[in-house]
């Protein structure tokens, strides 16, 4: 693997772990949901990771950081939270408000 | 890119340029799960028209189509591939048995006419090259044909294939194109 892709990987990395992170802390939310739902709180949050991480606004973005684009990676991280908690949201209106 | 200790789940379909007719099917356990799978993505469909800002997607609600046979959810939808939330739902309301992706889904039954009691081997002997090509690439995929005795001295070869788009305008793309148009003992509907 090349550097650049090196470099690709660990903010890919950072962010899946910032993501476990951030659901740890929600996981009162977690639970009601996946009380609605057929997947266990780990299970659930293994998916969000995944799906957070695969979103275009991510998956592709995360090459940006390098250059020409030079993107901060900073920036890859806070649109990566922004997104997991539009996912979050979306989820308690589907299984909690019914 | 995930660490050891943590199941890796993969979402299938990253986007791409280029938009093309999504189908998923989604196999459930039972038929109520399949139901509520179903309810669910209509939910998620309403919840799309209603906060729009909230979800990355090329595609209208209103273009998508959810169904449901038996235990099966089926979700369509013409898309670059933006299909994380569909996926979300299929994998978290209940777990499938099996997810199926396909790129401009087809069902489509083809037939090849040959003198009767010829096995498939001796058909494709006495076939020309291309249809011999396509006789053996629709076993691979399709498995052995049914044999239809046509009371003429003839008898149909019929497979039914289901899967990602492989016929258009007469023609057959099963890695050679094979134009069925002018070919009178081939029939694909």
């Amino acid at each position: 693997m090349s550097e650049r892709m090196k470099e690709v990987a660990n903010l890919l990395k950072e962010i899946e772990e910032m993501i476990r992170r951030e659901l740890e802390r929600r996981m009162d939310d977690i639970e009601k949901i996946t009380s609605r739902l057929e997947v266990t709180p780990e299970e659930y949050k293994e998916l969000m990771v995944a799906e957070v991480v695969f979103e275009p606004g991510i998956s592709i973005e995360v090459h940006f950081i390098l250059p020409p684009w030079n993107k901060s990676p900073k920036e890859v991280r806070e649109k990566a939270l922004k997104l997991l908690e539009k996912k979050l949201k979306r989820d308690c209106r589907l299984y909690l408000s019914a | 890119m995930c660490d050891a200790g943590h199941k890796v789940y993969v979402f299938r379909f990253r986007p791409s340029s280029h938009s093309e007719d999504f189908t998923v099917i989604a196999t459930y356990k039972s038929v109520e799960k399949a139901e509520k799978v179903e309810r669910a993505l209509k939910d998620l469909l309403e919840d799309m028209e209603e906060h729009p800002d909230d979800y990355d997607i090329d595609w209208s609600p209103d273009e998508a189509y959810v169904s449901l046979e038996g235990n099966k959810v089926r979700f369509e939808v013409y898309t670059a591939g933006y299909l994380s939330d569909v996926e979300s739902v299929i994998k978290k309301v209940a777990k499938p048995e099996t997810i199926e992706w396909y790129r401009d889904y087809q069902e489509i039954t083809v037939r090849v006419r040959v003198p009767k009691g010829l096995t498939v081997e001796s058909a494709m002997l006495v076939l020309d090259r291309e249809e011999a090509e396509a006789i053996k690439w629709f076993r691979e995929n399709c498995g052995e044909p049914k044999v239809i005795d046509c009371g003429d001295g003839t008898q149909l070869l019929e497979w039914f294939y289901r899967g990602d788009g492989i016929y258009d305008d007469d023609t057959l793309y099963i890695g050679f194109q094979f134009y069925v148009g002018d070919r009178d003992n081939w029939e694909v509907e």
